[in-house]
């Protein structure tokens, strides 16, 4: 079920009012818990049988590692630490260890069959090949079920947490259920820790008239994105990926319409998922701050799908050494292991691989230059220049990001030349116009979610317009959201 | 829903001026769409017939049959055109041929030209031949919106219910319908998102390039031309939806009746046309067998089955089928791209194998 089917609005127009019509705290989360199973497997029910299988491995290792230590103090929560039965200590440890290895296996291993296989096969199988092995191997063709990559990571934060003593097991299975399979952020995030989420699904929810207004806000501004923005300029973009030999013009055109598609699409989604969660009372973490006004890649990265990529940073970037610990190689190992990774969590495809390492690069290389981490520049020029070059650096990421064949990619740049034909610079300029054209909701609700909250009138006169606009440039069919795929 | 002490920090004059101001907005916006029309589906948006670089003006089908007068006329889309050519054909038969193929027609325009062209000819033709494959005869709503409608409404002739029914209505939603029938914003949502697009398509690159709109059009044309594409098959939205849900039309009981196909063939017998269907080749078929298995499996599994009704449902309503699907004498070589015979060779084969398939039609035209 995706947030613009009708399916969906009729789910949620059945589990709002029931939600808040019963007051019990677990009666609640029973609801939505069937009502999270029930958008995940509207499709495919056997997804559910995958989310079931990840929440119970999961909160059974939860529970395992929590275990009280040979003469601990009850609670289970290692970040108490074992107080006594000193001996017995080293296996504790060790079972811990087991334990967090088989949530991990378990939870990889789901994601590294039905994303990976084929990939790292047919790849192996290329490379035999290219060697004069003929291999007969068998591909899965298995179907990628979606938000997988999502839940998973989720998931594998509490038991994480949990390991490194940050995070005390859950004894409710219903608790830890709706944590992993909470519906309106299951299959394209944020990614919640469940250190910020578990205690609000534990506690106590209270109708407030006074989230509704943001919520609904929230709800309209992702659905204008989504519908006007995102699936207008995205056949556009489409159009120039389908040439068989673009000019670099072109390509430069059709990589800023996707900048505008992927920022609108998934951003749209995360605001849907916020606002949907405010409504059920629940709060959940700002995905986007603004990224294409980053100034460096490290400023980038704490802006875009900023869940995923602090994930990122605390569970690999940092355990991996960091920048703080070795020379510029162990450095540039940690980035090019963390955001190659980050680049084939988005898909199981080379360019995505590629694409995280091109971010890895820059910024290793800004960070030799001394633009790293939380560097700013001094005055308007060189801060604007900055932003300038940071801008072109992202653009020329998303080509990478969004080209299914690398090699064309490629030809497309070997085939540089400096003059470019009136007929070029006219299909180019008309791709731009229409981009411009849909990029304008985006900037009128920036521009309407910087204005002061007590604008009441403003702001409720830009959703009207929203929904008019919505109804009149949205198309029937509605395009599935980018982040699915991942 | 259960309420509690957080609406007394509710302040009900920012709840009546939002609302206010929503209602204002959402009146001021609808009003400015114009009046509500009685006519669901507006057909005024054909594209003009123009001149071309060289300052030859396209001529309209109804002129060329008026000029040329054809006892044969040739229906169906771009695959058509590649696999029949008509002057071999005409040379073949001794028969004056028309080609009225459309790059891009579908059965909804098939339906406009024999109704609205073909049996209004003076004199009318005697046979029409239609090229189609797969399911596309029995598929009213493919191909009939955007640039495609444009071109759709070139053949329209007065109020068409069956075609608005059929290619637009049918596929509507009640949430759209309604919104159609009691909203002007959305009825006229066409003409408005065309008229924004219009605006900002090319009055940005006149303003910097300094060139008409029928020029920038060309440029655009020229550049994303489907021979540029790589799969030019599956490039539009609207054919990804197809291929994306192409079994749903392959149940021919379910389908026959939403189809123009009864129409084409009711209008055909009406006004004493013959119709022959030509079936074509699908590339597919002319590959080897390990290769057709990576088609998807509704072509193996559930298209035999369509053909047989169809092909019961022809013999029923007394209408000529010549099927080419299965034979071999159109091999793989011949074809060109996706389903397209090579223009030269390809063409003018199919063509010689056609014209001795119909050799006994085409005599007994008199």
């Amino acid at each position: 079920m995706i947030f613009t089917s009708p399916a969906f609005f009729v789910l949620f127009a059945v589990v709002f009012p029931l939600y808040w019509a019963v007051r019990d705290r677990r009666i609640q989360n029973g609801l939505l818990l069937v009502s999270s199973y029930v958008f995940y497997g509207w499709v495919h029910p056997w997804f559910c049988i995958l989310l079931a299988s990840s929440t119970i491995v999961d909160f059974f290792c939860g529970l395992a590692m929590g275990e009280r230590p040979p003469g601990g103090s009850p609670g289970g929560g290692s970040e108490e630490g074992p107080t006594g039965g000193a001996s017995q200590v080293p296996r504790w440890r060790r079972r811990r260890k087991v334990w967090l290895s088989i949530s991990l296996a378990f939870n990889l291993g789901v994601l590294g069959t039905f994303k990976y296989f084929d990939f790292f096969a047919q790849s192996f199988a290329s490379v035999a090949r290219s060697f004069g092995l003929e291999l007969g191997w068998t591909e899965l063709n298995l179907f990628l079920p979606v938000g997988l990559s999502f839940y998973t990571f989720q998931s594998l934060s509490y038991t994480i947490d949990i390991y490194r003593g940050q995070l005390r097991p859950r004894r409710s299975f219903l608790d830890f259920a709706v944590f992993v399979s909470f519906f309106p952020q299951l299959v394209a995030g944020p990614i919640e820790r469940a250190s910020r989420f578990l205690p609000q699904v534990e506690s106590r929810r209270t109708w407030d008239w006074r989230a509704v207004f943001p919520a609904l806000q929230l709800i309209c501004g992702g659905y204008l994105k989504k519908i006007v923005v995102a699936d207008n300029v995205g056949p556009y973009v489409d159009e120039v990926f389908a040439l068989q030999s673009p000019t670099l013009l072109m390509l430069a055109v059709a990589s800023f319409g996707f900048a505008v598609q992927i920022y609108a699409d998934f951003s749209a989604y995360t605001d849907i998922a916020r606002g949907l969660a405010r409504l059920i009372g629940f709060d959940l973490v700002l995905n986007f701050r603004s990224p294409y006004l980053a100034i460096s890649p490290s400023d980038f990265w704490r802006r875009w799908h900023i869940s995923f990529s602090s994930w990122i940073r605390d569970y690999l970037y940092i355990p991996l050494g960091g920048s703080k610990h070795g020379g510029p190689l162990r450095f540039l190992w940690t980035l090019l292991a963390s955001l190659g990774l980050s680049g084939l969590w988005h898909g199981a495809a080379w360019h995505f691989v590629l694409w995280g390492v091109y971010h890895a690069m820059v910024v290793f290389v800004y960070h030799q230059l001394g633009m790293g981490g939380r560097w700013r520049p001094r005055g308007m020029i060189r801060t604007t220049s900055a932003w300038a070059v940071m801008f072109g650096i992202t653009l020329l990421g998303w080509l990478i990001f969004r080209t299914e064949d690398l090699g064309w990619l490629v030809d497309a740049a070997l085939r540089f030349k400096v003059g470019i034909s009136v007929d070029n610079r006219s299909a180019a300029l008309y791709l731009l116009g229409l981009i411009g054209l849909y990029s304008v909701p985006l900037w009128l609700l920036g521009a309407v979610e910087r204005l002061p909250e007590r604008w009441v009138a403003v702001r409720s006169g830009f959703m009207a317009a929203a929904v008019v606009c919505m109804l009149v440039f949205g198309r029937s069919e509605p395009a599935d959201f980018i982040y699915f795929q991942f | 829903m259960a309420q509690d002490e957080n609406t007394a920090g509710i302040r009900w004059s920012s709840v009546a001026s939002g609302l206010l101001s929503a209602a204002v907005v959402f009146g001021g916006l609808t009003w400015a769409a114009g009046p509500l029309a009685p006519e669901l589906i507006q057909h005024d948006e054909a594209v003009p017939y123009r001149e071309n670089a060289q300052g030859v003006r396209e001529v309209s089908f109804a002129e060329r049959l008026a000029n040329r007068k054809p006892e044969v006329v040739i229906l169906g889309s771009s695959v058509t055109a590649c696999a029949i050519d008509p002057e071999l054909l005409q040379e073949r038969s001794g028969r004056e041929v028309l080609d009225l193929t459309i790059a891009g027609g579908m059965s909804a325009s098939w339906y406009l030209l024999t109704k609205n062209v073909i049996a209004k000819g003076a004199p009318k033709p005697k046979l029409v031949i239609l090229g189609f494959r797969d399911v596309y005869l029995t598929v009213p709503d493919f191909r009939v919106e955007g640039r495609y409608k444009a071109m759709l409404d070139r053949y329209v002739d007065g109020p068409e219910p069956v075609l608005d029914r059929r290619a637009y209505l049918a596929k509507l939603g009640t949430a759209e319908y309604l919104l159609r029938r009691h909203w002007a914003p959305f009825q006229r949502r066409d003409v408005i998102r065309d008229r924004a697009e219009a605006l900002a398509k090319t009055g940005l690159p006149s303003i910097l390039l300094g060139r008409s709109e029928d020029q920038l059009r060309e440029s655009v044309e020229r550049v994303f031309a489907e021979e540029n594409k790589m799969h030019p098959e599956v490039n539009s939205a609207e054919e990804k939806a197809l291929a994306s849900d192409l079994d749903r039309h392959f149940d021919f009981d379910e389908v026959l009746p939403k189809s123009f196909l009864p129409e084409i063939i009711k209008v055909a017998k009406e006004n004493g046309i013959q119709l022959a269907l030509v079936r074509m080749r699908p590339r597919r078929n002319a590959e080897p067998l390990e290769r057709q298995l990576k088609y998807p499996s509704f072509f193996r599994e559930l298209l035999p089955e369509y053909e047989r009704k169809l092909d019961n449902y022809l013999e029923q309503q007394g209408v000529m089928l010549f099927d080419f699907t299965d034979d071999e004498r159109i091999p793989l070589e011949w074809y060109a791209r996706d389903d397209h015979l090579d223009f030269d060779f390809g063409r003018r084969g199919f063509t010689e194998i056609l014209s001795e398939e119909m050799s006994a039609t085409l005599k007994a035209l008199d």
